[in-house]
């Protein structure tokens, strides 16, 4: 069967609201339904449970809204709220080889006005005091697979959740001695730690592809280059916090929605909403002079 | 009506209006702890990341249990009083440890104790930053300190800055039933200078803690390591509202014992 390569609106909130609609039902005719205890010591099942938690396992679409704040950190000045971020993530995920998925994430969103919650183009910076341009957050394609091996899942009760952390370090594309304001050196280092949450009772149940799952996304990171604090001493810290989204209208706000559709035309029906790689670093070299 | 009232026997009030200062106060005290006056735990598991000049890694791991007494007071305020006990555990095992081979110093840590409290708080009618999406809601609280850190309060040292931020998850229908609790992930980050008990005064960088948990029903819910802990620590912990009347912290726990 070929690829479907776009929905409407319809069938795309439809079928992401069938997931939120199932278990409601399965909770409340619980007598009915039956459930399969995951064993999370099967590598098979386990990467099962995360395709579920985390996308779908089956070969479809997932989106996730989220919503957070960058803090800057020096040893000097502290901690502050610097700007806020929001968008939608979207995961293409397919079922692969050996009982593994595959899938490809993107974002797409904006940085935010703490106050308002509306896309910036310029914000002042509360360590240097210049005024700030961000460039628009975009992302990916990013292809991942996730093959069967043990993943620290923790339970309690009906809760369930996953901490994944990744620890990067690598060159940074912005040579330091050409972009002197917005390059923080040679080597970039990022910490990364996602926690997805969901429910056992959701998880077991063996008619639900995918899940119900809210996530908490910190990172440590070096500072972003539109931020142009140079070689300064510290770095971010970055927050959000977002849900794998049921319902697109009663789960992102309105303003972002908008924001994502004039920017990126069917950014939510396409399973390849753009073909070129991209990321921050990335968009910041192509679309930016160095300043001194 | 809904599911959680028909099991509970309550019946649905008024909805919460969020951007009122006392729907916002009285929603943040049912998802936090509790509106009624009763005692709340957090069972908390987490990482400490080293972070170097030469990127992150993982150094050690927690467990906490965080405790919260909570009363109802006049005019629509809430009091609540916090203390923490924990340990801390090696990577590989989540029992708890009081020696530790430090992978960056390679030389054996004494460690101390996780403990904090009585810090007691009072909550008035106020607007909170809630975000609302369908039927999930959260709340972030960031909070930078200045401290000293290193063995002793004050002498050579500089004050040096901290930050944590807890972030508080949970269901707006929950908060808009009729009970007094509503169930709650908490997901902590705290980042530090090196606690002296890692003696790592030489060592650049700073520790990220990062842990996650939920508000517990009872003793039940707790990690069996956590109960091994707290049976040992005999202080009674989870059952009394007032384990112990001086204030204290992690730091100032480790200085009193390491004196």
């Amino acid at each position: 069967m070929p690829i479907k390569k776009y929905i409407n609106r319809r069938e795309l909130i439809g079928g992401i609201g069938a997931i939120a609609a199932t278990p409601h039902l399965v909770s409340a005719q619980g007598l009915h339904s039956i459930h399969q205890k995951v064993d999370f010591n099967d590598p098979i099942q386990n990467a099962l449970a995360y395709a579920k938690l985390v996308g779908t396992s089956a070969r479809s679409m997932v989106h996730i809204y989220y919503k957070g704040t960058i803090f800057g950190m020096t040893p000097e000045q502290g901690v502050k709220p610097m700007i806020g971020h929001t968008g939608v993530l979207k995961g293409v995920w397919k079922p692969w080889f050996d009982n593994s998925f595959y899938y490809t994430l993107y974002d797409c969103g904006y940085f935010m006005d703490l106050e308002t919650g509306g896309p910036v183009e310029e914000f002042e910076n509360p360590f240097t005091g210049e005024i700030n341009r961000p460039v628009k957050i975009i992302g990916g394609p990013f292809d991942r697979v996730i093959k069967p091996t043990l993943r620290p899942f923790k339970s309690r009760g009906d809760e369930l959740w996953l901490e994944e952390p990744a620890y990067l370090n690598f060159a940074n594309k912005l040579d330091p001695k050409v972009w002197k304001k917005a390059s923080t050196g040679d080597k970039l280092s990022f910490l990364y730690v996602e926690t997805y949450h969901g429910k056992i009772s959701d998880l077991s149940n063996p008619d639900l592809d995918s899940i119900p799952m809210t996530i908490t996304s910190t990172h440590n990171t070096s500072w972003y280059p539109f931020f142009l604090m140079g070689q300064r001493p510290g770095g971010h810290y970055w927050q959000a916090v977002g849900k794998k989204v049921e319902n697109l209208v009663e789960d992102v706000p309105p303003v972002l929605i908008n924001y994502i559709e004039k920017e990126s035309p069917g950014y939510f029906e396409s399973e390849k909403p753009w073909k070129k790689r991209t990321g921050t670093f990335q968009a910041y070299k192509d679309q930016r002079e160095p300043q001194t | 009506m809904d599911r959680r009232d028909l099991l509970t026997g309550n019946y649905t009030k008024n909805r919460l209006d969020l951007s009122k200062s006392i729907d916002s106060t009285y929603a943040y005290a049912k998802l936090v702890g509790t509106a009624d006056k009763a005692m709340v735990h957090y069972s908390l598991e987490g990482t400490i990341f080293a972070y170097l000049p030469g990127g992150p890694i993982p150094f050690i791991g927690f467990q906490a249990i965080l405790k919260g007494v909570w009363e109802k007071l006049e005019q629509d305020s809430f009091r609540y009083t916090l203390f923490e006990s924990g340990f801390f555990h090696s990577l590989d095992s989540k029992n708890h440890i009081e020696i530790f081979q430090n992978p960056i110093t390679k030389k054996e840590n004494q460690l101390s104790y996780i403990k904090g409290g009585p810090y007691e708080s009072i909550i008035k009618p106020n607007q909170l930053d809630w975000v609302v999406s369908g039927d999930d809601i959260w709340i972030q609280e960031p909070k930078t300190r200045k401290g000293y850190f290193g063995n002793s309060e004050s002498g050579e040292q500089k004050k040096q800055t901290s930050f944590a931020n807890v972030i508080f998850k949970g269901k707006l229908s929950e908060l808009n039933d009729s009970t007094t609790i509503a169930s709650s992930m908490m997901t902590y980050n705290y980042l530090s200078p090196w606690y002296p008990f890692f003696d790592m005064d030489d060592v650049d960088g700073n520790m990220y803690w990062q842990a996650v948990g939920n508000k517990i029903q009872s003793w039940s819910d707790v990690p069996e390591t956590m109960k091994n802990f707290l049976n040992q620590q005999s202080d009674n912990y989870f059952e009394s509202t007032n384990p112990w009347s001086e204030t204290t912290s992690t730091l100032k726990n480790y200085r009193k014992n390491s004196k």
